[in-house]
């Protein structure tokens, strides 16, 4: 579990409240809650899907798959993808090569599904994925993403900004806790729901060296147990549990008198303040139930397939609504999207399973004005391949894909219905100069008015390529 | 460090306006250079023979003349190249980053043009190799002191200088139940109880001259002689050293990182620092106990601290987290910044980077049996398609595998870009540190390090479990023959041929007794290099055929006899039944082949004369490299500078809350100066030095119980936290040492001290990993699983900063809600308040159990106001459960509302801030 509650706002109340004595001038400062620069949204929802969804079934339509079908890459009237420089930069094994080489695949595979224009901008969308489709002339599509993990480790990559093998950098979920903390003292300001998807993949949501406090929390969508210690213990009466805050308090705030400097007791009687509101705060925030007929149903609770991904969007939506910075949301199990064989089957339902949710969340953020303060961002750790896998006599799926992929942004100062950057026709590597998936980062951070240069911490060295390049193409 | 506002950053155009200004060498053009230029032309290094690090420099210029002509930014060859479009040409060169901005390039024309004025006496950088960490600590002067009556040791001398230079008074010492407790704390990790309290206070009011510094001396004492003392440094070397049990793939699970038998270093770390072993020899053993002391079972283990980097996905990856975090935390050095270039600030080049990582080159894992656990078998290694099991049994460790194995330098941190023009590098240490000295000798080890099955426990093990099996052969041959006796006439022919089984197995069982003696006798004479030394490998050999042909024979048999069974079956089955019982015919008949197969060429076997017989137990390189002895002996050595240094900080850090050097894990030019660089000296030199004093025997060097006892004897450590003025003005952050600084409790402890207080802590020590499942169990925390990955810690401690196992040099301490909701709501906390409650409570009214509950759980009496504020609180909790519905209140709480008041008061004080800060 992480511990994301209100680290900042923590320190910058008591910064206001002249707890903490500034620092002298030389010394690092700690981000004081403050944006850099204005900014366009207040908070982000940020979907992850785990396993890697195709982007050339969904997204990315490359009619010469299914025109050169079976030919081999170097038979096929372009540049082999496999022999470019781009392919050994852009992708890296965590295993080492005396160890396992990872295979390629040469032979084009065709797209498994048939496309539709969508929508004024008359993007393209996959047949599986209609009610998105539906949506298009709200979105921001990125079709040049790429990462250089081929393998799931990839899934740590797109959050933090670093392959496996690199040093291990807080997830971006966390650098916005930190940045600016959150809207309401009382709930986290960093929240996971669904995640983090394996135990591996901790550090997806993980704040490292930036603190606990800044980490991720994993909410479970139930107000009865919302979060670890979250609620009084059953055996004792809430007036009993009243007083006992009471006197911790009273009994703290004695102490503060004996010890007038003690900035830390001070932010204790503090956080025993936000404790006990937060016991109700976070159950009252994941209560689904309260909500109408009509919104679960937008969100396709009311439907098996569906229910898991709209249970988790909706809580999403009332999360930010209630001024939780960041929702990461895993809308599908660990690893799922993952289709080395049967992609069609594979992907024909976990299409469905989340396309009625996604698109609901996109309708009801618009329907409720929230439009313009929530930043959705939509993602997988990598693409497929555009090439067969034969792993095993493999005859029908793809494999891992780090060189080029699709995402989509949707919201607050994100221009609508365009379809910025693009892989090669083989949908193989995403055109130069492309976007690393930190530039995600920049893009989100940008948008909540924050510089990735500026959130640096003393003793830890960051790359340029940890800070990215906001995507200004998307942007309004 | 210079910087330019955003807003003229943003008008570069705009900059020529500048030139009516003076421009200010010192403050706007040196820490550019510094910045941007000085790494590779400076003190460090002078690339093309050129220095940037003064005016001067700059004017005689290097190899292809001077850098900058006073009053001519044209011709000053510094200008052009800042300023060059030609990438090749550019400085700094595209791989030190972007080029200079133009502002900062309008800046240093403009400062030439203006005559390049300097400052007076410009001094350039000193030499890199004079930078204090890397000059062996000496033995500083003990300054004299004004303040001398406050003066226990000669840490108070130094520090008292401080003082006085400063203006600052030492505030006065704790008061004794707070100062108790400090000590058990942070000896310990446990508080003092109050029987304990009332012992210490006891014997300080005696009348005896120095009663005080007496009982003081007797809980230092005792408190380093407990065997809790191991486990609560144990677990700060913990945190230095990256423990961390195994990870990879947890929810699998597969093994990829460090050893699920990785606890027993943990058990060597804990007992090591109970026997008070010398803090150079542990480096040694940790480094390379298998080429030190390779009979040493105990010892082995020590090499956890290799085995912990170790990932099954990349040799590589294994090999830098060793540079990296040997470097770090033996010698606070960042090695690691060398990986892709020279390091920008310490003299390092990146071939010595990859000298270093030599001395790991050859090291792989292997597992060792353990007397009374059995054979673990043989260490996995990494196969990309197979699962990597958990073992917890037996002794993970590390050896050297292959001799000779070469480090090849690569380019860009990616071990697939090697040089292909350098020759593999030689082992080696930092030159500037002498590492480059070193006298590496292979060494021979002893027959059990390289056939560890030869053990004598082993061996012993090994013949009572055959003999076990030969005893059980034979029990089930009579049982048989018994129930042949009693068997109708039917029966009589299937348990005649049960009968002949249990014969042949009886034999096979004698003839592997016979074929391990054999084999064991042959191995011994072997290494005797005997003259006869055929004779006992023939004889082994030639009953090891024989075993092997009855083993052959027998599983034959016993799959025919299977086969009849299944047969006999299947003609009374039907139905779907029938295709199962078809199939296993099947397989039964192909497994059949191979068996008979197997069986004639055992028998065939038999004619063999050769001596080749199978070793008793893996077998292992017969020598090591030797080069993992030379590292530690280099590093655990007093002429390091570094080593006893960087040790002393450590422990310095965690008895203070701060540390003499903050950058714990950096001593080089980039880390920040000591505050007391004399005291540090100091007591580096004394650690490896030792004086004995007030009349005990002397310490051995590199003693850390030597190092505790001058600290926390010390006036410095026995003062109050709470401040005063002036100093709380002179030097709000303390840090010169005036009070003491109230420190929040580690995760581990705030767990121990909620079961130590109740009396529930279960005080077992060491012994093999707990789950984080398994959080009901009262051990302490610092035994349950500790790894990378989500569940990696106990919930209740990860709240509380329990350390991240990759990086951990110093713990973080937060303040957060969830904190509190862990103290106020887990059941941990309810549970021991409720027993520690009914402790407390027997034959005490309200207002003695209040007295009683401060001093048990923080060390102190209540003052007359919480006091007043706890009997209120006692008396609001009674009449609430009084007017309560008795069905409303629930099952687990006492059902006597006086108690039950106290429960809750219990429950607030483990909410106190001050239960978990040691004041």
């Amino acid at each position: 579990m992480g511990l994301g509650f209100t680290g900042l706002a923590l320190g910058a109340m008591l910064q206001r409240d002249g707890v903490v004595r500034a620092e002298p001038e030389t010394a690092h400062q700690p981000p004081n809650g403050q944006p850099h620069h204005a900014p366009k949204a207040k908070s982000v929802i940020w979907i992850f899907l785990s396993g890697g969804y195709s982007h050339l079934e969904t997204f990315d339509p490359k009619p010469a798959l299914n025109r050169y079908a079976g030919l081999t890459f170097d038979l096929a009237p372009f540049a082999n993808p496999l022999t470019s420089p781009l392919h050994d930069r852009r992708s890296r094994s965590v295993v080492a090569e005396e160890i396992n080489r990872r295979d390629t695949y040469p032979i084009i595979y065709p797209m498994q599904v048939g496309w539709r224009r969508h929508g004024q901008s008359g993007i393209e969308v996959s047949d599986w994925l209609p009610h998105i489709g539906s949506c298009v002339d709200d979105l921001a599509f990125v079709r040049s993403i790429y990462t250089t993990d081929n393998d799931h480790a990839a899934e740590n990559q797109i959050h933090t900004g670093r392959h496996r093998l690199d040093e291990v950098q807080p997830s971006i979920g966390s650098w916005i806790n930190y940045g600016l903390g959150s809207l309401n003292d009382n709930l986290p300001s960093f929240v996971v729901l669904g995640g983090p998807t394996r135990s591996d993949t901790r550090a997806s949501i993980d704040s490292n060296y930036l603190g606990p406090r800044h980490a991720g929390i994993p909410l479970n969508l139930d107000p009865n147990n919302p979060l670890p210690n979250g609620r009084r213990s059953p055996d004792l009466l809430p007036e009993e549990h009243r007083n006992e805050f009471d006197l911790i308090g009273r009994l703290n705030g004695l102490a503060a008198v004996e010890y007038p400097q003690d900035a830390n007791l001070r932010a204790r009687i503090r956080a025993y303040e936000l404790a006990y509101r937060m016991q109700t705060a976070v159950p009252e925030a994941v209560a689904l139930p309260s909500e109408s007929e009509a919104t679960r149903r937008l969100y396709g609770i009311d439907q098996a397939n569906t229910r898991l991904a709209g249970e988790r969007l909706l809580g999403a939506r009332r999360l930010v609504e209630r001024g939780v910075r960041f929702v990461q949301v895993f809308p599908s199990p660990d690893g799922v999207w993952d289709s080395h064989q049967q992609l069609r089957a594979n992907h024909t339902r976990l299409c469905a399973t989340i396309d009625k949710p996604v698109a609901g969340l996109l309708k009801d953020l618009k329907q409720r004005g929230l439009w313009d303060d929530v930043l959705v961002v939509f993602c997988t750790e990598f693409g497929r391949t555009p090439g067969l896998e034969q792993r095993g006599g493999g005859r029908d799926g793809r494999d891992h894909h780090p060189h080029g992929f699709t995402v989509f942004f949707a919201g607050a100062g994100i221009r609508k219905g365009i379809a910025h950057g693009a892989t090669d026709e083989l949908g193989f590597h995403a055109l130069e100069p492309g976007h690393y998936v930190t530039d995600m980062h920049a893009t989100v951070l940008h948008q909540l008015g924050l510089d990735a240069r500026r959130l640096e911490v003393p003793g830890r060295r960051r790359l340029n390529v940890d800070f990215g390049e906001p995507i200004r193409e998307i942007m309004v | 460090m210079f910087r330019v506002p955003l807003l003229i950053l943003s008008l570069a155009c705009a900059a020529p306006a500048m030139a009516q200004d003076a421009v200010d060498y010192a403050k706007q053009i040196k820490p550019l250079l510094k910045d941007r230029c000085f790494t590779c032309h400076g003190a460090l290094k002078q690339k093309a023979g050129l220095r940037l690090d003064t005016v001067k420099l700059m004017r005689d210029g290097g190899d292809s003349g001077p850098a900058i002509v006073v009053g001519k930014d044209a011709e000053s060859s510094l200008l052009q190249r800042v300023n060059s479009k030609d990438s090749a040409k550019r400085m700094p060169p595209p791989s030190e980053g972007d080029p200079l901005t133009p502002i900062q390039i309008e800046l240093l024309r403009t400062w030439i043009k203006q005559g390049a004025k300097g400052l007076i006496d410009e001094k350039p950088g000193p030499d890199p190799r004079d930078h204090w960490a890397f000059r062996k600590p000496v033995r500083p002067k003990v300054p004299a002191v004004k303040n001398q009556a406050w003066v226990r040791n000669p840490i108070d001398a130094f520090i008292a200088a401080e003082h006085e230079k400063q203006g600052l008074t030492p505030m006065p010492e704790a008061p004794k139940g707070l100062l108790l407790r400090r000590l058990y704390l942070d000896l310990i990790g446990l508080p003092p109880t109050r029987e304990e309290l009332a012992e210490f206070l006891n014997e300080c009011a005696s009348a005896k001259p120095q009663a005080v510094e007496l009982a003081y001396a007797k809980v230092v004492d005792k408190l380093l002689a407990s065997p809790h003392y191991g486990e609560r440094w144990g677990r700060h070397w913990m945190d230095v050293w990256r423990y961390s049990d195994w990870y990879g793939r947890r929810h699998v699970p597969d093994v990829w990182n460090s050893a699920p038998q990785i606890w027993r270093w943990r058990d060597w770390i804990i007992k090591s620092l109970n026997d008070d072993k010398g803090y150079d020899r542990m480096i040694q053993e940790m480094l390379a106990a298998d080429e030190i002391t390779p009979a040493d079972d105990d010892a082995l283990v020590a090499t956890g601290y290799i085995v912990r980097n170790w990932y099954a996905l990349n040799p590589h990856q294994w090999k830098r987290d060793m540079v990296e975090h040997t470097g770090k935390a033996f010698l606070g050095l960042t090695l690691n910044c060398a990986h892709c270039h020279d390091h920008k600030y310490d003299p390092i080049s990146q071939e010595e980077y990859f000298r270093f990582r030599a001395f790991f080159e050859p090291i792989e894992l292997r597992q060792d049996r353990v007397a009374g656990e059995g054979d673990p078998g043989e260490f996995q290694k990494y196969d990309y398609s197979k699962l990597r099991k958990i073992i917890k049994l037996g002794a993970i460790r590390v050896y050297d595998d292959k001799q000779d194995a070469k480090t090849l330098m690569y380019v860009g941190g990616d071990e697939r870009s090697v040089m292909k023009d350098r020759p593999p590098v030689k082992p080696g240490a930092p030159a500037f540190l002498g590492g480059d000295r070193l006298k590496i000798k292979p060494v021979e080890l002893p027959l059990t390090a390289h056939n560890p099955a030869l053990k004598q426990f082993a061996v012993n093990e090994e013949i009572a479990r055959l003999k076990q099996e030969v005893k059980a052969a034979k029990e089930a041959l009579t049982k048989a023959d018994v129930l042949l006796i009693a068997a109708t006439v039917e029966q009589k022919q299937t348990l005649r041929k049960a009968v002949a089984l249990a014969q042949m197995r009886v034999a096979s069982t004698e003839a592997e007794l016979e074929s391990y003696h054999a084999r064991l006798t042959a191995a011994i004479e072997r290494r005797a290099e005997l003259q006869a030394v055929d004779e006992p490998a023939h004889k082994a050999a030639k009953l090891e055929r024989h075993a092997t042909w009855l083993r052959a024979k027998i599983l034959l048999a016993q799959a025919e006899h299977d086969l009849a069974h299944v047969k006999q079956q299947a003609e009374v089955t039907k139905g779907k039944e029938k295709d199962s019982t078809f199939v296993s015919i099947k397989k039964l008949e192909a497994q059949l082949i191979v068996l008979r197969k197997d069986a004639e060429q055992a028998e065939k076997n038999l004619k063999l004369t050769d001596a080749k017989y199978t070793p008793v137990g893996p077998m292992y390189p017969k020598t090591s490299s030797g080069r993992r002895k030379a590292l530690a002996e280099w590093i655990a050595s007093s002429n390091n500078p570094l080593t006893a240094r960087v040790a002393v900080n450590h422990i310095w850090l965690r008895h203070f809350d701060q540390a003499l050097v903050d950058t714990v894990f950096d001593f080089g030019r980039n880390g920040k100066k000591p505050s007391h660089p004399d005291l540090l000296d100091w007591l580096a030199f004394e650690f490896m030095n030792p004086t004995a004093s007030g009349g005990r025997k002397p310490p051995g060097s590199w003693s850390m119980q030597h190092l505790h006892r001058l600290i926390v004897t010390s006036s410095t450590y026995r003062m109050q936290s709470s401040p005063a003025e002036p100093n709380a003005k002179r030097d709000p952050d303390n840090r010169w040492y005036w009070r003491a600084n109230a420190k929040r409790m580690e995760a581990e402890i705030v767990r121990d001290s909620l079961l130590a207080t109740s009396g529930e802590l279960d005080r077992q020590i060491g012994g093999m990993v707990l789950e984080n499942a398994q959080d009901a169990s009262k051990r302490r925390g610092l035994y349950f699983s500790v790894f990378p990955e989500d569940g990696g810690h106990l919930k209740f401690l990860e709240i509380f900063d329990a350390p991240d196992p990759c990086d951990c040099y110093r713990r973080s301490s937060s303040v957060m809600p969830q904190q509190a909701l862990a103290l106020a709501n887990n059941q941990l906390a309810i549970q021991q308040s409720r027993v520690l409650a009914r402790k407390l409570s027997e034959k005490r009214n309200a207002d003695a159990f209040v007295v009683a509950a401060f001093e048990h759980l923080l060390s102190r009496g209540p003052t007359a106001q919480e006091s007043a504020a706890c009997r209120e609180f006692l008396q609001k909790q009674v009449e609430l459960y009084r007017k309560t519905n008795p069905k409303e209140l629930g099952s687990g709480a006492s059902p006597d509302p006086a108690l039950r008041a106290r429960e809750s008061l219990i429950r607030v004080l483990y909410n106190h801030n001050d239960f978990i800060t040691v004041r």
